[in-house]
């Protein structure tokens, strides 16, 4: 098909393209790499220069680190427990949403689907001074609930499960139960949420990495320490307390960072599917 | 919207059905009462809070007309934080476009076929999933003065004399937090980039090339005019994202040196929690935001017609 | 029916969430979450059970309000606890109510309080620094103490700056302490001796007894040294004795003031760094705390606490070597306050409390003699100043030392503002400054930019 020397000239540019991807890929690579290598050294090490292998300071640094009070086990307690609660919620209204609006005909949808759309690209960022308002009005300061229920009502969320049962859904599927007398709510339960598990799947992934990367909303709305989500735990490290403790602030990022990092190593292939498919941004 | 692609409308007409459209109701109502509740009614409570004089200890909220609205024009810290938020949006979005089209080119070159293309896709993206407040301690930890990794590295291999105090130089601050954002984002975007050109016609392609179109000709003739629109997308969401930058900055330096990264948002944090607690004048920057929000969502709201009305592939 | 079953399964999982989230935060205690009833019934919610952390990583209990009956006291220093168990409950044991403390490090102080402060939740009695006193003193939402007139009775000897930080604008009295914190120059005797041929704190005041001497004392130091010792670790040795010196505070008639003295402060600082005179280390940073323990440092400016809690506990190696002077100023930093909340409904108990931790001479007699602070009753300073010795200063008096300086000390310069002003003071106009970055006119701008965004109804300029 093509001649030689084009073949040799593609040849040295996908060389050259591999040797491009690699630079990108130590660049995603590097900045964790270093972190986490420095929470196996002593500060002293850290003070010495940058090194790519591991020392044998991890047990060391980690009790330092424990014994500055910094409760990891907390943190992912308190974040694993906001995020997966405001998952199960997001997932279980967003997929009723989406089916009532493809499923029924009512007045009144096209307005809604206009406001979901809208909430997509508006942030609740715009609105925290209203939202810190009513939830000191309402006594839920130092609560998880205003960081958990407003997962109800996820715009971006229904987005896409709308986008996936469109594809997925046929009336017939649902006649046919209808005719054997099951009721409007079981017939979702048993026949279209199973059908919309891959979707549920890919956005129980990002929902629940969202809220585990949450910083702000915590930020204004949790004062006690007990209380702290990961992210506002990791905000300490950057405290006057930790400016000798060079290796017990390493291994504080590494445990931060190491969940997540474990996690995509799992299930990256689905959430370069999810945004492939979706656009989604968390 | 196309909510009818696959309901065919002869059964939608069915008296029967008509019965079960109240579910509808039902089946919605959980999202739009918290809907309203945890949205709807911030927003309008912070709308609200921008006409009135509600700050520091004062519990009564007084009217004061469009006050704070001229406060605020007035506001040279605020003025700065908008500037800023563009800034850094602008050095960091640019590059992170032109990288993330010409990986997506390449990613979805036939001539080139390149191997690993999911490999390396999968570690482009991999900064975006770890939590914002982790990547700016890393990178305020990385960048430190005196003897941060990267200064001692620079120092070892004798790049330079004495470290470099970062974090106190202006340009430096600014160049970093946008070379986060973009170190997080471009993979993102060479993703949906590369979904919208696999999504083109191949048989313009084949076309093409019978013409005798090079590689890099089909792409500038037949790619980019296609891409508009999702490119038009991807800029709408990283710049209302970008509006939105807190985490970063304010983990970073906390807005400095010379509130060089005071974005909008950390200027709505610290008026309302720092100083004189300042909820009107917090709410007010925060009304502005909604509105240049709102003014680019509308923009991306017409290319989602196009985008999504289009046939799209389900989720794998 | 079925109806009633989806709003079931609604129900259940909002139920679900709700009450997991209750489990999350079981031990919460009612700093938010209470209703505005539960206090007023009488209803003891009080739970001890919470434990909460600082930066640092010491716990502390999550500040709790009792319900009738018990007198809520919020304050940051441990000090509270001691004077209070040890000295009132021993004074005062029949008292029919409970005194509950709660401890909140400083620097989470204002987050805790301000949410809940001029609510029912809010405790009774408040503990309030320096940094932020004025903030309170000024809310109008503190009870005025001069309708008690054994207090009043009692402030008469409180030295009169304690006095008017205590006291609003309008003349209302609303905070007393039982403290006063002059500070002073703290430096290395034998550095002092091998390297300036200073033998005495008589010697070495009259080499710095004010600014200009100062600066030739370190210049000398310098050339004497090769520049490996410095006079001071940075600037946060010189703002504290500056701020005080000036005419006035940061704030008069809502008007940005920028005193004469912080032009010179800003001269000083950025000459010092220029010349070589200061090691510009961060202050309160890595360090600064690392240099009283080293040779490279010949002194610092604290107060009466930053002995106690800085100099000692970071100095055991160079203990018995320093010396302490008044220095180029007379100045004071630091200092606690106490008043009643308008919302408490012990007010009464509160007062009684606060009239005996701050002007009982007895008390303040033992609490002087017991801990060596330095305390805020004139008659009982008078009394003790004469007989101490302080190891740590190699045997020197430093309370009468500090005595000396306090009746210098001007308490009508404190503003609500200053925490917020010198803040960003520091960040804007004086950092960048003395380290050359930033023209004079330039910091000041952004500095009275800032001011302005923080205190939007100031007049800045």
């Amino acid at each position: 098909m093509y001649e030689t020397g084009n073949a040799k000239r593609i040849k040295m540019q996908r060389l050259l393209l591999y040797v491009f991807f690699t630079i990108l890929t130590l660049l995603s690579i590097l900045p964790f790499w270093i972190v986490i290598v420095n929470s196996t050294r002593s500060a002293p090490e850290i003070q010495q220069g940058l090194s790519l292998i591991p020392s044998g300071n991890a047990w060391s640094n980690w009790t330092h680190l424990r014994d500055r009070g910094f409760n990891i086990f907390q943190g992912y307690g308190n974040s694993f427990f906001i995020a997966a609660s405001s998952t199960i919620l997001s997932l279980y209204f967003s997929s009723l949403t989406a089916y009532a609006l493809i499923v029924y005909e009512f007045k009144g949808k096209k307005i809604m689907w206009g406001i979901i759309l809208m909430l997509i690209m508006i942030p609740t960022q715009v609105s925290i001074i209203g939202f810190y308002r009513f939830i000191a009005n309402i006594g839920l300061l130092n609560n998880y609930i205003p960081l958990i229920l407003p997962a109800v009502a996820s715009a971006p969320t229904v987005f896409f499960m709308k986008q996936y049962l469109e594809t997925i859904y046929h009336p017939a599927l649902v006649d046919s139960a209808r005719i054997d007398g099951a009721s409007e709510i079981k017939i979702f339960h048993t026949i279209i949420l199973p059908l919309m598990r891959p979707a549920l799947a890919t956005m129980a992934i990002f929902g629940f990495i969202g809220s585990w990367n949450n910083f702000l909303l915590p930020l204004i709305l949790i004062n006690e320490r007990s209380m702290y989500t990961l992210p506002m735990l990791v905000q300490l490290l950057t405290t006057d307390g930790y400016r000798t403790e060079f290796g017990a602030m390493y291994m504080g990022i590494t445990l931060s960072i190491v969940p997540l990092i474990l996690i995509y190593t799992f299930l990256s292939r689905y959430i370069i599917g999810g945004v492939t498919a979706g656009g989604v941004k968390q | 919207m196309a909510t009818t692609t696959t309901a065919s409308g002869k059964q939608r007409r069915l008296a029967k059905r008509r019965n079960h459209d109240k579910w509808g109701y039902v089946f919605m109502a959980p999202f739009f009462i918290f809907f309203l509740a945890f949205n709807f009614y911030p927003m309008f409570y912070t709308i609200y809070l921008s006409f009135t004089d509600l700050a520091g200890w004062a519990t009564d909220a007084n009217m004061v007309g469009f006050q704070n609205f001229i406060n605020i024009w007035n506001n040279l810290l605020f003025r700065r934080a908008v500037t800023n938020t563009f800034i850094l949006w602008i050095v960091n979005f640019v590059p992170q476009i032109v990288l993330a089209f010409l990986l997506a080119y390449w990613f979805t070159s036939r001539r080139l076929n390149l191997k690993g293309v999911g490999f390396f896709k999968s570690l482009f993206y991999l900064p975006n999933i770890i939590t914002a407040a982790s990547v700016a301690v890393i990178f305020s930890s990385l960048f430190s003065y005196p003897r941060g990794p990267l200064n001692l590295f620079m120092l070892n291999i004798g790049v330079i004399d004495s470290p470099i105090d970062f974090f106190r130089s202006v340009v430096m601050t600014r160049l970093i937090v946008s070379f986060i954002q973009f170190w997080m984002w471009y993979g993102q975007t060479t993703i949906v980039l590369q979904a919208g050109i696999l999504s083109i016609d191949e048989n313009l392609f084949d076309a093409a090339r019978v013409d005798g179109a090079t590689d890099w000709q089909s792409f500038t003739k037949i790619t980019m005019p296609l891409m508009k629109p999702i490119t038009l997308y991807v800029l709408i969401t990283s710049l209302i994202g970008g509006l939105q930058m807190f985490d970063i900055p304010y983990l970073l330096t906390g807005g400095g040196p010379q509130q060089s990264v005071e974005t909008m948002i950390t200027f709505i944090y610290k008026q309302a929690f720092q100083g004189g607690r300042n909820l009107n004048v917090a709410a007010t920057a925060s009304v502005v935001l909604l509105l240049m929000t709102t003014l680019f969502s509308l923009l991306v709201f017409n290319s989602f017609r196009t985008r999504a009305t289009k046939p799209r592939k389900g989720a794998k | 029916m079925i109806k009633k079953r989806i709003l079931l399964s609604l129900t259940t999982l909002a139920a679900l969430a709700l009450v997991a989230c209750g489990n999350g935060d079981t031990d919460t205690t009612d700093t938010g979450d209470t209703g505005d009833t539960a206090a007023d019934n009488g209803d003891t919610d009080t739970d001890d059970g919470e434990v909460l952390e600082t930066e640092d990583g010491e716990e502390f209990d999550a500040p709790t309000t009792g319900g009738a009956g018990v007198l809520d006291v919020w304050t940051f220093t441990d000090e509270a606890q001691t004077m209070i168990n040890d000295y009132y409950l021993e004074e005062f044991a029949e008292l029919d109510y409970e005194i509950n403390i709660s401890i909140v490090p400083t620097e989470e102080f204002e987050t805790q309080l301000d949410p809940v402060f001029g609510s029912d939740s809010a405790p009774d009695v408040i503990f309030a620094e320096q940094a932020f006193v004025k903030k309170y003193v000024e809310s109008g939402m503190l009870v005025d103490l001069s309708q008690y007139d054994s207090l009043v009775d009692g402030a008469e000897d409180t030295f009169d700056y304690v006095r008017d930080i205590g006291t609003q604008e309008d003349g209302t009295f609303v905070m007393n302490s039982w403290q006063t914190t002059p500070g002073a120059f703290f430096y290395r005797q034998d550095l002092a001796s091998e390297h300036l041929g200073i033998e005495s704190p008589e010697e070495m005041q009259e080499a710095i007894g004010d600014w200009d001497g100062f600066l030739d004392t370190a210049r000398e130091l310098r050339d004497a040294t090769d520049g490996s010792v410095y006079m001071v670790s940075g600037r946060g040795d010189l703002s504290h004795p500056y701020y005080m010196s000036r005419d006035q505070g940061w704030v008069v008639d809502n008007q940005l003031i920028i005193d004469d003295q912080i032009y010179e402060l800003m001269e000083t600082a950025r000459t010092m760094v220029e010349e070589g005179l200061m090691m510009d280390a961060d202050p309160q940073g890595e360090e600064y705390f690392a240099g009283m323990n080293a040779d490279e440092i010949m002194g610092y400016s604290l107060p009466t606490w930053g002995m106690h809690f800085w100099l000692k506990p970071n100095g055991d190696e160079t203990a018995g070597n320093w010396r302490m002077t008044t220095g180029p100023t007379a100045y004071f930093r630091g200092g606690t306050w106490i008043g009643v909340t308008q919302t408490s409904d012990m007010q009464d108990e509160a007062a009684h409390l606060i009239e005996y931790l701050t002007t009982s001479e007895d008390f303040l007699t033992s609490w002087a003699e017991d801990t060596g602070d330095v305390v805020s009753n004139e008659v009982v300073v008078d009394a003790v100043r004469g007989d101490y010795e302080e190891e740590f200063l190699g045997g020197q008096n430093h309370y009468d030392a500090f005595a000396e300086g306090i009746t210098t000390i001007d308490g009508e310069i404190i503003t609500e503002f200053d925490q917020g002003i010198q803040g960003a003071f520091d960040d804007l106009a004086l950092t960048p400054y003395s380290k050359g970055e930033m023209e004079m006119e330039e910091a000041l701008d952004s500095f009275r930019m800032e001011v302005q965004s923080l205190y939007p109804n100031l007049q800045v300029d």
